[in-house]
């Protein structure tokens, strides 16, 4: 049976068993990874799946479920089930499936692994490291090319076809020099091509070069406050505390600290963020929202001022607030004025936040966690790596206060960041 | 699931390599402040071969499981396996060829109840929370089951299937302090077996929703912790984060071979003398555990693996590649999360054994510390620096319990931090609520006694 065919007759049957509303999305996706581990090329796996999600709505009733065996029998099963899951559900009248829209079909990045290149690229990537940093073992690299076929189709007429193919790559390492041992380091990223070495990407020739330093670490004086200077590798658990409370879960609890807070200034005036899945440059560009809805890009902070929730379909309906115009990923940093040197000049005591290693931050912002791949600075100058240092604060308080961005930025090929910095940390 | 002939097909393959046919099927419903937010199933399945040749590992996996797609994935798997292998041959040439064979199925006998009956019963502990605690300012009640069905065949001769349900109920509760702030706190249920053998009269569970609230409210009023190297009592909950993170993680074979400290230290002193921590397989003094795993992912039958008996670090976790590679016995730990997924080294149910004390003779032995009761997540390092998160806690002044503190981080390195142990509760909880990752997701339990000893506090 044809995708069509089969999208069709579950179309069929999903409105015969009751549903008044229907969406569906059939993916099929041919995966290919090589694995590292130990310095040797020791794994290859290749992967075929197939994924049916339904969702339906009867009489405002929802429920959704997903399979990947495709045969007749299991498909009906699976309605029978979705069924029994709505007849379950409580009616809301929030419950929706995305609108008409002109059908079309998005075709994005590589259709086919380049396999010989994965290959190279991954063992001269060993090769530069048993070379450059010999103390370095690299527990972990893994290069994968993962290609997805996505047909998105519902009751209200939606057509899409969404064609996307990319290599995406991460290594994790750990440096042992005598009887120490360093913490270990990662770093990863996306790409349409691996047209670079990965050394290059993903800032991962000066991680390994740091890895090497941080086998011989030393524990802070005593407690202070002071600077905290976030690298772009850390800056995803700063950043996500701001979009997961602007999006559903915090929303319609009413927990979230922002919830009034659409054009008030949630960070420092030094911060624009932009969400870009329709970026002609990111390797994980994506054409619809998770609704299948049209995805458009957005700026989400513009010089400090929040423009928009983060809100799906549901989460607009039960609020009554607009709907996102895309799922908040693909977050591009504006690059600031201050060079990264000048930006670490500029700290009289603190932290060079490598990783950070904590607890998820709770409702209003407060965090602590371990500083990892981290380094003290005093004066201005970057003195040693640190361990058994935890950095204490309130996210939405560093977010507000960040006093220099950096010229220089990370580009993962998902999201892109600079080094911020940000004063009144608890160091410890 | 339907069971399929693998044997066959396995053994006429070269060298080692092995068949697994798997299906997971998970159900989440979510009620928020009593909307029905998540109402979703998931059912994955397929096959999948692993092959062994000259040191380097091929894997392919199909959705399918009928004769076709078996020989699929068995050409596609020996082929990418003789494509490394011939370009660069592994250093570990020989597998331990050890087999084992046993069905082990945990499915309820029970009759099997409808999702709407589910969503009935997370309705009726959503409507016991709204009823009693109105002035809450927002609550989840969220509801995840999840089946792990696999049958394996292995050219050691292993013939295994087994099917390991577990259910988890989360309760998420926020309620507003003094200064109009959110301050949240949930608590986890969570067993083996499916909803019907885990799940059946709601009220049962009335009982941890007050204790959750009264916990919540002192939270309301909860002082910041003081930062420093701090003498405290950790709750069995947080112990076995502790094993699983701080000693859990670095004594996977794996990661020993990857750089982990823990490869420098084995037969050395690591922790004091009263502390043991096992890997249990599947059971503890004759009990089933809430992950029992009796047969690994590679055919191998599992075994308790021992990581430290009397303070002194003993050995590690393996599958069949680092066993050969330190020359030493299968334990048995290689697990795949999914059909697609390959086996890695994985923890099973992960505990520091109980001591000879008991919690108020601990509490009451802190001059000026923390008792620590509950943590979110938590994570490890090569080097066995270890956190996790502390969710809810008070203080101890000259041995009595005082003022609630607000959430925290603790951190340590574990094989420095277990020397300062000097006091075990003669108890032990278990839970299994969380996922372990490691490239892949893996249910797995932990378990520990209250535990006395000294950690880094985050806070002012």
């Amino acid at each position: 049976m044809s995708q069509d065919q089969l999208i069709n007759a579950c179309l069929d049957k999903m409105k015969a068993a009751g549903f008044d509303r229907v969406q569906l999305e059939l993916d099929e996706s041919e995966k290919h990874e090589l694995n590292q581990q130990h310095s040797e090329i020791n794994l290859l796996r290749t992967g075929f799946n197939t994924n049916l999600q339904i969702t339906g709505i009867s009489d405002s009733r929802r429920a959704s479920l997903s399979l990947n065996r495709l045969d007749s029998e299991s498909v009906d099963q699976a309605i029978a089930d979705l069924s029994d899951m709505a007849e379950g559900s409580p009616q809301d009248d929030a419950y929706d499936i995305a609108p008409n829209q002109p059908a079309e079909e998005f075709t994005l990045g590589a259709e086919q692994a380049d396999a010989g290149l994965m290959y190279d690229r991954l063992s001269a990537f060993i090769e530069y490291t048993k070379n450059n940093h010999p103390t370095t073992i690299l527990e972990e690299a893994v290069i994968d090319f993962t290609h997805h076929k996505t047909r998105i189709v519902n009751s209200n007429g939606v057509n899409f076809t969404v064609n996307q193919g990319a290599y995406n790559a991460y290594a994790m390492f750990t440096s042992k020099s005598g009887g120490d041992t360093s913490s270990f380091n990662y770093s990863g990223f996306s790409s349409t091509t691996l047209e670079k070495e990965l050394q290059h990407e993903a800032h991962l020739a000066e991680l390994l070069k740091q890895s090497e330093e941080q086998v011989k670490t030393r524990q802070i004086a005593k407690k202070f406050t002071g600077d905290l200077v976030i690298t772009p590798h850390a800056m995803d658990d700063f950043i996500g505390f701001l979009t997961s409370n602007i999006s559903d879960g915090q929303m319609i609890a009413g927990t979230s600290i922002y919830k009034e807070a659409v054009n008030t200034a949630v960070t420092s005036p030094l911060l624009t963020l932009h969400c870009q899945p329709r970026s002609t440059t990111l390797a994980s560009a994506y054409p619809l929202t998770g609704d299948g809805i049209v995805a458009q890009n957005t700026t989400l902070v513009n010089k400090g001022i929040l423009n928009s929730y983060l809100l799906n379909q549901f989460g607009a309906n039960k609020t009554g607030l607009p709907i996102a115009l895309n799922d908040g990923d693909n977050m591009i940093m504006d690059a600031g004025e201050t060079e990264l040197d000048d930006l670490i000049a500029g700290v009289e005591k603190g932290i060079l936040l490598g990783r950070f290693s904590g607890g998820s931050p709770n409702d209003k912002g407060d965090f602590s966690g371990v500083a990892k791949n981290s380094y003290y600075i005093e004066n201005g100058k970057i003195l040693y790596p640190v361990s058994e240092t935890m950095v204490s604060g309130n996210i939405a308080s560093v977010l507000k206060e960040v006093n220099a961005v950096s010229r220089q930025q990370v580009d993962f090929g998902n999201c892109a960041y600079s080094w911020i910095r940000s004063p009144g940390l608890v160091i410890s | 699931m339907n069971k399929q002939p693998l044997t066959g097909l396995v053994r006429d393959l070269n060298g080692y390599a092995e068949l697994r046919l798997q299906e997971n099927r998970n159900s989440s419903i979510m009620l928020l402040n009593g909307d029905l937010v998540a109402n979703n199933k998931q059912i994955k399945g397929g096959i999948s071969a692993r092959s062994f040749y000259q040191g380097c590992w091929g894997f392919a996996s199909y959705p399918e499981a009928d004769e076709s797609a078996i020989n699929k994935v068995i050409k596609a798997a020996a082929d990418n396996a003789k494509l490394l292998g011939k370009r660069a041959p592994g250093h570990v040439q020989q597998l331990i060829p050890a087999g084992f064979s046993g069905e082990f199925d945990f499915t309820s006998k029970r009759p099997v109840v409808s999702s709407q009956h589910k969503i009935e019963y997370v309705r009726s502990v959503d409507a016991y929370i709204a009823d009693n605690y109105p002035d809450l300012m927002a609550r989840r009640v969220m509801l995840r089951t999840e089946d792990m069905e696999k049958q394996l065949s292995c050219t050691a001769g292993s013939e295994g299937y087994s099917m390991i349900p577990r259910s988890m109920l989360y309760i998420f509760l926020t309620a507003e302090n003094g200064q109009g702030e959110p301050v949240d706190m949930f608590e986890p249920v969570s067993e083996r077996g499916q909803f019907e053998d885990c799940f059946d009269d709601p009220a049962s569970l009335y009982p941890v929703i007050d204790n959750l609230v009264e916990h919540l409210m002192k939270k309301t009023e909860a002082v910041s912790a003081q930062a420093g190297f701090k003498e405290v009592v950790l709750s069995g909950e947080l112990t076995g984060m502790l094993a699983h993170e701080a000693v859990g993680h670095t004594t996977e074979a794996d990661l020993v071979r990857g750089g982990s400290v823990a490869g420098d230290l084995v037969d050395q002193q690591v922790a004091s003398s009263i502390v043991n921590m096992v890997d249990f397989a599947h059971s503890m003094n004759g009990e089933l555990l809430q992950v029992p795993v009796h047969i690994d992912d590679e055919g191998v039958e599992a075994r308790d693996a021992v990581l430290i008996e009397q303070g002194v670090l003993k050995g590690f976790m393996h599958n069949r590649e680092s066993a050969a590679f330190y020359d030493t016995e299968l334990t048995g730990n290689a697990r795949a999360f999914t059909f697609s997924d390959e086996p890695l080294i994985r923890m099973r149910n992960t505990a520091v054994l109980p001591g000879n004390d008991n919690l108020e003779d601990m509490i009451s032995s802190v001059e000026d510390g923390y008792y620590l009761m509950k943590t979110g997540n938590g994570q490890a390092d090569s080097t066995s620096e270890f956190m996790f998160s502390v969710t809810l806690g008070y203080e101890i002044k000259n041995g009595q319990l005082g003022r609630s503190i607000q959430d925290t981080t603790i951190s340590g390195i574990a094989f420095d931090m277990l020397k300062t142990v000097d006091m075990l509760s003669d108890d032990m909880v278990w839970n299994c609520s969380g996922y372990c990752g490691k490239k892949q997701m893996m249910p797995v339990s932990v378990g520990g006694p209250d535990m006395k000893c000294k950690v880094n506090m985050g806070g002012q």
